[in-house]
């Protein structure tokens, strides 16, 4: 039976939770970074190779009237909490647990609104900024870990 | 019960201690303190290299391009001069309304001694929308009159959450065709020629606003330097100059 290459590695829940919690802490504080710029505690951003600038002043920055960055403190927030709810010894080994589907359904939702970002920074703004690519890669590396197909293989 | 127990304790376990949960609380710990520390040297370097909002480094996609500026005046003028400006800059405003607007009016009709740059330079996020603006009144023939107009009207948009519709009634007094405009505003058409502008800028060492360049030399902020009679003498000056032998 041919399964999903990433089955073959074998993670388990627990592994493939605190897997996401770690990516999840190092995404809110890339968030939190950014946060902090919009809200004028920097100047500038360090941005290596790439157009902050352009991003970060765009109408974009923004949505439903709250910064890009501020709903991305909140949302790795989420995702960082999510996993230690469900390593909980209530819920440890229970994969189909209120906590797991609110992970799998969260990181759903942040892959798409990431895919949203990265099309208006590639295809409206024509400007890339590290950051958010860097938030990118975290957001795609937390959903392969997180969703629930990858449960029902480990536990298989 | 068996069951129970098993479970209970080889949950906890796996849950918190052992299988490498100490690794893990490691990881979140080491996480945590490197973020920290990452986030205050942030803020310490920022505040030992700059005090702009969009510096070289963020915009190094961007090339820094001269030919970003909006220019009036004759190809030919013996003087030029290059204005970095930012419009929520109250010395650029003041800049604007005693030296700038008077010396484009009376130096650079046709056979004028002077041929003016402006450069948007914008300092805060707020200040690349009317950077924008103007950008956009360019594409319709009016920039130097958004340009006066914004400067000159500052206080009635400088605190509006979101002033595009005040530049938009602004284009509409102008005589532009307002929805084009705002489509133009409201699309950011033309973000990208603004930060080539400001990167020119970083380039050629502006941290602040205003700052002139006066035949491709630096004006120091004296104020003899940026005042009317100053500037009208020194480019008068350069004028009467005979032109060197090629």
């Amino acid at each position: 039976m041919n399964q999903p290459s990433l089955s073959r590695l074998h993670l388990d829940r627990t592994t493939r939770l605190r897997g996401v919690a770690i990516l999840a802490l190092l995404g809110l504080f890339v968030s939190l970074y950014l946060l902090l710029y919009r809200l004028g505690f920097y100047g500038s951003l360090l941005c290596g190779a790439g157009s902050c600038g352009v991003v970060q002043a765009s109408k974009y920055a923004s949505f439903l009237g709250f910064p890009v960055s501020g709903w991305g403190v909140g949302w790795y927030s989420a995702v960082f909490v999510l996993p230690l709810l469900a390593l909980h010894p209530r819920w440890w080994r229970r994969s189909g647990s209120w906590p797991d589907r609110l992970l799998a359904l969260a990181t759903a939702g942040g892959l798409a609104f990431t895919a949203y970002l990265t099309s208006v920074e590639v295809f409206l703004l024509r400007a890339v900024c590290m950051w958010c690519v860097v938030s990118a890669v975290l957001t795609v590396l937390i959903f392969l870990l997180a969703m629930p197909w990858r449960v029902r293989h480990a536990r298989a | 019960m068996a069951k129970k127990n098993a479970r209970g304790a080889g949950g906890r376990k796996a849950a918190a201690g052992g299988g490498g949960g100490r690794g893990f609380y490691f990881a979140i710990a080491a996480v945590v303190v490197v973020g920290l520390v990452a986030i205050l040297m942030a803020r310490d370097s920022e505040e030992k290299t700059a005090t702009s909002v969009l510096s070289v480094a963020e915009t190094t996609a961007v090339e820094a391009d001269p030919a970003a500026g909006t220019a009036i005046g004759p190809m030919e003028a013996p003087v030029v001069i290059m204005e970095f400006a930012d419009f929520l800059c109250p010395h650029c405003r003041n800049f604007n309304a005693m030296t700038g607007r008077l010396l484009r009016q009376n130096h650079t009709g046709p056979g004028g001694p002077l041929r003016w740059v402006s450069y948007e330079f914008p300092l805060w996020p707020e200040s690349v929308l009317p950077a924008l603006a103007v950008r956009c009144a360019e594409e319709q023939g009016k920039y130097w009159e958004m340009h006066d107009l914004l400067f000159a009207r500052v206080d009635s948009w400088r605190d509006e959450s979101s002033p595009a519709r005040k530049f938009a009634g602004y284009a509409r007094d102008l005589g532009l065709d307002g929805r084009s405009f705002e489509t133009c505003l409201d699309e950011q058409r033309y973000i990208g020629e603004l930060m080539a502008s400001r990167k020119y800028g970083e380039q050629l060492g502006v941290s602040g606003t205003p700052t002139l360049f006066f035949n491709g030399r630096r004006l120091e902020a004296a104020s003899e330097n940026y005042s009317y009679e100053g500037l009208e003498r020194q480019i008068l000056a350069a004028a009467d100059e005979p032109a060197e032998p090629e």
